[in-house]
């Protein structure tokens, strides 16, 4: 791990419109993320985490401060940030298992042989060596996001961003995805930006917590986890930020907690 | 109603003796197979339908009317035997005209259709026109292509044409409207934009709906055309399936106009074929259609 920041994001706004209003979803986010970290962005509804992992992702602009990768600032999408969405619907149901983790190296012009053996390992290393013929509607939920997760490695991008990618799957299969997630990461020193509203989830994954809060979206804790002696002493606290604004009545006035 | 969570009356485990002689996959009767097979039951259909004109042919036993089916499937021998005056001439002709109106329309309608997708203003046309135009046959414009194109070959294409467009527009607007925000994104992700998103990602999502419009595109140019060789044939006396048709009737050949109907019901026939196979093969193999 090396000491300079991969990812910076420093004081981010991040705003978005409906039909009636403009939304300000993520308000002055500051934090770094170093290579090989696992960032959870971890927080209830509501409170601008897919925004934020939106604006990394390049589909949103901030108003005001900056994103930046590797130095540069991100301004669309693009594939040194693979996605993994929460969806089904994020395979190309025209293609079969290899055909849809080798098609984003083919369009960045990674050489055949070579994107061939990284399609063919990467299927195997999330187990699906058998299935890589299939059609993904001929998969279970599970096995399709085995292959978005082998998919966006299989890129080796700057950053892996996962938006709450295992929450519709079933409680038994999330467990499983969790741990070949950890294992994976250590196998190839991926970096990931994962959001989850699910404390234990992020607690088990993460190298690094942050915690937002809504209305509007800010970062109210950014924890290292190596830092506390025991999961239940990190959980205890993750819960406490969670929770702090239970009782205070906010104001929802953006300004005024700019002023602040 | 509680149970005590320790109580170990509530804690039967069964012990349940492996049956014997029990068949856990057992064979289908052949014939219940059979039945099974689309094709089997479309044939019978046919069949069915052909008895029954058959049997209404001998009890009316008026042959200018009705002919039977035997007299019309010779007929139909005939006409495609025939040396100077060869049904498959017509086809032929038909088919010409037919292809170059659907292959002119779809592209006009791809077209209109990425207009739409990426204006909001091409979104209003195309809905606009398209509501505007369809109550009306596209038959109903040959007075128009008559006035500005004449008896022409060019009149029978822009009125397939005319007739392709728009159940090709509507089809494909609503097949990319269609393609879900995730697969979009993922698009994106990918690094694709603009017309290479459009080709990669939008087409093939939008498949479905594509080939649904394709569909009834072509089967409303070929009505169309029919109806339109009708026409025309009868004023210049050369033309394609819809002429013969007519002019069969005209030389009281009632047999052959029975075979004429029964050639453009069979082309029918093999354009579905045709792209039911296109779709088992593509949007039914994908999953994308059931």
């Amino acid at each position: 791990m090396t000491a300079t920041p991969l990812l910076r994001v420093e004081g981010a706004t991040i705003q978005y419109e409906t039909d009636e209003s403009v939304i300000v979803a993520v308000w002055r986010a500051s934090f770094e993320v170093r290579r090989g970290e696992r960032l959870m962005i971890l927080g209830r509804s509501g409170c601008g985490k897919s925004t934020l992992l939106k604006a990394i992702g390049g589909y949103l602009l901030p108003v005001d401060g900056a994103i930046t990768l590797e130095g540069k600032p991100v301004r669309r999408p693009g594939p040194d940030r693979m996605i993994v969405w929460q969806d089904h619907d994020q395979l190309l149901p025209w293609k079969t298992v290899r055909q849809n983790v080798l098609y984003p190296m083919q369009l960045c012009g990674i050489a055949r042989a070579e994107a061939q053996a990284r399609a063919d390992q990467f299927i195997e290393k999330v187990g699906l060596t058998r299935a890589a013929d299939q059609y993904p509607h001929q998969l279970s939920g599970g096995m399709k996001m085995r292959v978005a997760v082998a998919r966006g490695l299989a890129m080796k991008p700057a950053v892996l961003l996962m938006d709450e990618p295992f929450a519709a799957l079933d409680a038994l299969t999330r467990e499983t995805m969790q741990h070949e997630l950890l294992r994976l990461q250590e196998e190839t020193g991926s970096t990931i930006v994962f959001v989850t509203h699910d404390v234990a989830e992020a607690a088990v994954l993460g190298s690094r917590i942050i915690v937002m809060s809504p209305f509007p979206g800010q970062i109210k804790a950014n924890l290292d986890v190596t830092r506390f002696a025991s999961r239940e002493e990190l959980i205890r606290v993750v819960d406490g930020v969670v929770h702090d604004d239970d009782d205070d009545k906010k104001d929802i006035v953006v300004e005024e907690m700019g002023a602040a | 109603m509680s149970v005590a969570p320790h109580d170990p009356d509530h804690f039967i485990i069964e012990d349940v003796p492996t049956p014997k002689n029990v068949h856990t996959v057992r064979a289908i009767s052949p014939l219940v197979r059979l039945w099974r097979i689309t094709a089997v039951r479309r044939a019978l259909v046919v069949i069915v339908v052909l008895l029954i004109w058959e049997i209404a042919a001998r009890w009316t036993d008026k042959p200018l009317l009705l002919p039977s089916v035997l007299d019309t499937l010779d007929a139909l021998r005939n006409a495609l035997t025939s040396r100077d005056d060869n049904l498959a001439n017509y086809i032929v002709e038909s088919m010409k005209a037919l292809l170059a109106g659907f292959g002119i329309g779809t592209v006009v309608a791809g077209l209109l259709t990425i207009f739409a997708v990426n204006t909001k203003i091409g979104e209003d046309f195309l809905s606009t026109i398209t509501s505007a135009f369809a109550p009306l046959p596209a038959i109903a414009i040959f007075p128009l292509a008559l006035m500005w194109l004449g008896i022409s070959n060019a009149s029978v294409i822009f009125i397939t044409t005319w007739a392709t467009v728009f159940p090709v527009a509507i089809a494909m607007f609503q097949g990319f409207r269609g393609v879900s925000e995730t697969l979009r994104a993922v698009g994106r992700n990918f690094g694709l934009r603009g017309l290479s998103h459009t080709a990669r990602i939008l087409i093939p999502g939008a498949l479905p709906s594509i080939m649904t419009g394709l569909r009834n595109g072509l089967s409303n140019a070929f009505r169309a055309l029919i109806a339109l060789e009708m026409v025309i044939g009868a004023a210049v006396g050369t033309g394609g399936l819809g002429w013969f048709v007519m002019a069969e009737k005209q030389n009281l050949e009632i047999p052959s106009v029975f075979a004429g109907i029964v050639a453009i019901m069979a082309i029918g026939l093999i354009f579905e074929g045709i792209f039911a196979l296109i779709e088992h093969r593509t949007v039914r193999r994908w999953g994308m259609l059931h």
